[in-house]
């Protein structure tokens, strides 16, 4: 990368954009935890949930609250009685023997992981001190114990706090080694650094672009990217809401938890299959003809039984699919609980696949959908509704793309009738750089993939979720324009894509901290 | 059953201690009252739900003070305030208050701007983006705190809680957090709900039963933690650049509260008692809906019984609520019907079946309120307790109608038994009102533009 000649967004002197401290969501407080102390319980799972512009990791509008900082405590002691249970484990020395300088070596070997860099002499002293004193009062294990608790509630833990190199005086600065492996592994993996990654600072062998992307390629090889991936996905696919779902008994009534949980299972592992397995595109993202079943999500959608145990590969016969577009979970949480909602499905392509947010209803006009009428479908109870002209202007913007799913019911199940009607899957974009009449799933993946809008989108996401705020396009021109250089030049392959992601102006630089 | 907790002591937000040992009479300071009810706390909760209502049948029948929930001429028709008529000299029914801040600042669609203003009464603010692409303001906030906090700065006084916040399914909207978020400190300070009652039950009553020699431990222990991590938080803050360094400032406060609950010493009103254990459940299934509802309000009533709070709010859901009622055998969801009520009776039934079992609910927190007996009062006689809307009507979205009702007369401040009309005034005024009766000298609130002054019907 970066070869290709100059970007024109991008002149010589870097520009990050904001750079807003960050603290770990609850996401990242469980895997690191568990990377820190091989403790799975999940202590964040009680935190409150937070977040903003459709993700958790919004930086800008997260905050916290004094119930957030008793959940921090309780968390913080929680994790630190499990991990005191096995000092000899915790420990660099023999639990029985414990004295002032293995507890002083272990603050050396441990704080680092913890804070995610060296402690300085004066942290090193104030929390041996602190030790010492709690020893004095309650013994050496609760001694350790109330340190662990210190420095899981210290913003070194919690937050990443960034710097940059104490040299820095022009206004924008290079971000420094430790920040960097910090930066590269809540990203890719949303916890903390391995050894690897640990060494890379300690060795000084994260102060270039290309050290960088050797790491991030390295990194993505690890099972933690996957976990990081699933975790966007459902967000900016916005299908975390089928945990838990619940649809109309008389409307559906063979749908049920069991089939929401094959539904969620589902489209992890579709999602899973083409970024790790297939070629990782956009393009498949939104075409695959390929879904994963198991006997019961496979029963619900009357497919034929898979041929082994869990969720298998499956692509039928008789039927479009189209990637994600079709995917039960998607098409379920885009409903409503007794039939399909085309606005919500035509809406969720508009803002989440091309970034454009149509206007909201104007304030005091009458919101009338269509009546329930048995003797029609959906669309067309819809298109009467859609004749308003107070409506139509962004209605037209939505329905028509919902329309084009209208082959799958409100749980996300095939279907060619209606009310004993025939269904009529034609829709149409409009405002996009695919503009046209459509007919089905299969057409509209198809479209989208061809949609350079789509893929600008796609990296906007990504920008979002990776930088933790909302883009400014003036500051970021042109850490956007290396962005979908990247992805281009990597033939949209999302890995690519967070590749270059470590590569912009905005990942690898901050603006300096003012005095 | 809730048993007593007289030969108890009391350990704020100890979850997990739960060692019973017997305690000495000594050691229970009960607050001695007189049998006035001048010295007793005052207190406010907010009782939030969604998606406006339908007015001819949520509207009282008569005058102004001598007025009914219920049709005496259709007596069968089902009309959304009748569970509250047993208590009808306890209330005052507001109608017709408005949100005339929506036609201020930025933002525009109906919920973000209705759920954001609901409570702050202020507009909206952009967020660090300046991205507000048609209405929305995903990255958004409000422009002030909202009324509950301003008046916690009243009334709370030194309880453990500056306030206490509860939520049924109150599910953060990750693209919208304004529709899904109601009570603020500031802009860009929000308040989440706590949405599992067991936890709630943890934080405030689980180590009612501990050892005060094992409280005073693990308080001493507590607070060493949380004095060294603030050295850590005043030492980094003071280096960091300017909206970093409120973050991590705002942090800091959380921390310094609790610390302060942690030494807040005081004494256990008459009527508090120990609230039923809630039990692990689902919290966030549909069908649990009812149930994790009257778990959180049996928790607020004890909270406030034990002045553990003076201010509590409960948050049914979220602005654009999409709850099934499928205990009602409902099969759309709230926020659907709210738009299909104008043309389908069958719909419009169930709309008026939703307010009107949110009514239930209202009543229900109210009677728990009227059983702690405080003095020669009632817990209830202290309080106010608000039920509010984001909406006036759901169909439209209207911010012109918002349907208001208060419970309890903070003490005598406010007249109840009375219907008021307050023809399209500003809903800041209300605020205005409330924060004079729970003491405090002000003349506006919020976006001060819209304020004409207290309401002079309250």
């Amino acid at each position: 990368m970066g070869d290709d000649g100059p970007i024109a967004a991008c002149s010589d002197a870097p520009s990050p954009g904001r750079s807003p401290i960050r603290r770990l969501t609850a996401f990242e407080y469980d895997a690191t935890i568990e990377d820190l102390f091989g403790d799975t319980t999940h202590p964040a799972a009680g935190f409150p949930q937070e977040g903003g512009s459709g993700l958790d990791n919004n930086a800008e509008v997260i905050s916290v609250s004094p119930l957030h900082a008793e959940k921090f405590m309780q968390a913080a002691e929680s994790v630190a009685a499990r991990a005191t249970e096995d000092l000899a484990a915790l420990l660099p020395c023999d639990p029985a023997s414990v004295d002032d300088a293995c507890v002083a070596d272990w603050l050396d070997e441990f704080g680092e992981r913890v804070w995610r860099r060296p402690l300085d002499a004066a942290e090193h002293a104030e929390l041996l001190g602190f030790y010492q004193e709690a020893r004095e009062l309650h013994g050496v294990t609760e001694a350790v114990s109330l340190v662990l608790q210190t420095m899981l509630q210290s913003p070194y833990f919690l937050y990443r706090v960034e710097f940059g190199p104490a040299s820095a005086s022009d206004g924008v600065v290079r971000v420094g080694d430790w920040e960097m492996a910090t930066r590269l592994s809540y990203f890719l993996w949303g916890s903390m650094p391995d050894d690897t990654l640990f060494a890379a600072p300690r060795a000084g062998e994260l102060a270039t672009t290309e050290q960088v992307e050797a790491q991030a390629r390295r990194m993505l090889g690890q099972p933690r990217a996957r976990a990081m991936l699933l975790h966007f996905h459902e967000q900016w696919l916005d299908y975390a809401a089928i945990d838990g779902i619940t649809k109309d008994a008389d409307a559906f009534p063979d749908y049920g938890p069991d089939i929401a949980a094959a539904q969620r299972a589902e489209v992890d592992a579709f999602i899973e299959h083409v970024i790790w397995e297939d070629d990782g595109t956009v393009t498949s993202l939104l075409t695959a003809p390929y879904t994963f079943v198991d006997g019961a999500l496979a029963a619900y959608y009357d497919l034929p039984a898979p041929g082994g145990p869990g969720m298998q590969q499956i692509t039928p016969t008789g039927r479009e699919l189209a990637g994600v577009l079709t995917q039960g979970a998607l098409l379920a949480v885009h409903a409503k609980p007794h039939e399909t909602h085309p606005i919500a499905r035509g809406l969720f392509v508009r803002e989440q696949l091309l970034c454009t947010i149509p206007p909201p209803p104007p304030p005091e006009i009458d919101l009338v959908p269509p009546p329930i009428d048995p003797n029609a479908t959906t669309r067309e109870r819809y298109e009467q509704h859609r004749d308003d002209p107070a409506c139509s202007g962004c209605h037209n913007l939505m329905d028509p793309i919902g329309f084009g799913l209208e082959t799958f019911d409100g749980s996300g199940r095939w279907r060619t009738t209606e009310n004993g009607l025939a269904i009529d899957a034609s829709g149409d974009l409009v405002g996009t750089d695919v503009d046209g009449a459509f007919v089905g799933a299969a057409e509209l993946g198809a479209r989208l993939a061809g949609s350079q809008m789509v893929n600008d989108c796609v990296a906007t996401q990504w920008f979002r979720y990776g930088y933790g705020r909302t883009e400014s396009l003036e500051q970021d021109a042109c850490s956007i324009a290396q962005l979908r250089e990247g992805f281009s030049a990597g033939g949209f392959d999302i890995k690519e894509l967070l590749v270059a992601l470590t590569q912009t102006d905005a990942f690898l630089f901050r603006p300096a901290v003012e005095g | 059953m809730r048993r007593p907790i007289s030969r108890r002591t009391l350990l704020r937000g100890a979850g997990g201690v739960a060692i019973a040992l017997p305690m000495l009479e000594a050691m229970l300071p009960r607050r001695s009252h007189a049998g006035g009810t001048a010295d007793f706390p005052r207190r406010f909760v907010v009782f939030f739900s969604a998606n406006g209502t339908i007015h001819e049948r949520w509207n009282p029948l008569g005058t102004a003070n001598d007025f009914t929930f219920v049709d005496p001429a259709n007596p069968g028709q089902l009309r959304i305030l009748a569970p509250l008529e047993p208590h009808k000299g306890d209330l005052v029914v507001l109608q017709n208050l408005a949100q005339q801040t929506r036609s201020h600042g930025p933002g525009g669609n109906g919920h973000d701007m209705g759920m954001g203003q609901m409570l702050t009464a202020n507009t909206l603010v952009e967020g660090p983006s300046g991205y507000a692409e048609f209405s929305h303001l995903p990255d958004g906030s409000v422009a002030g705190p909202s009324i509950d906090q301003a008046i916690a700065e009243v009334i709370a006084g030194t309880t453990p809680y500056r306030s206490l916040e509860f939520g049924v399914r109150a599910n953060l909207d990750l693209a919208r957090q304004l529709t899904s978020r109601m009570c603020y400190r500031g802009p860009f300070e929000v308040l989440p709900p706590e949405n599992d009652p067991q936890a709630a039950f943890d934080r405030l009553f689980s180590s009612l039963d501990a050892d005060p020699a094992e409280v005073a431990t693990l308080r001493a222990k507590r607070k060493s933690v949380l004095d060294r991590v603030g050295e850590d938080f005043l030492r980094l803050e003071a280096k960091l650049g300017a909206s970093d360094r409120q973050k991590v400032e705002s942090h800091l406060d959380a921390i310094r509260e609790l610390e302060q609950s942690l030494s807040n010493d005081h004494g256990l009103l008459d009527g508090c008692a120990m609230p039923n254990v809630p039990g692990k459940l689902d919290y966030n299934a549909n069908d649990n809906y009812p149930l994790v509802g009257s778990a959180q309000m049996d928790l607020i009533v004890m909270a406030l019984a034990c002045d553990l709070t003076r201010v509590a709010s409960l948050q049914w859901s979220t602005a654009q609520s999409g709850v099934p009622f499928t205990w009602l055998g409902h099969s759309s969801d709230h926020h659907g019907m709210s738009h299909e009520a104008d043309n389908d009776a069958t719909i419009r039934e169930q709309l008026v079946a939703v307010n009107h079992w949110y009514a239930e609910q209202f009543a229900t927190l109210v009677t728990a309120m009227k059983q702690v007996v405080e003095g020669d009062g009632t817990l209830l006689d202290h309080s106010v307790v608000m039920w509010c809307n984001e909406q006036g009507n759901g169909d439209t979205h209207s911010a012109n109608e918002i349907p208001y009702v208060l419970a309890g007369s903070a003490g005598g401040a406010i007249e109840t038994g009375r219907w008021i009309d307050a023809q399209g005034r500003a809903h800041n005024d209300l605020y205005v009102s409330l924060l004079r009766a729970f003491g405090a000298d002000v003349d506006t609130f919020g976006l001060a533009d819209v304020c004409i002054g207290p309401m002079p019907e309250l």
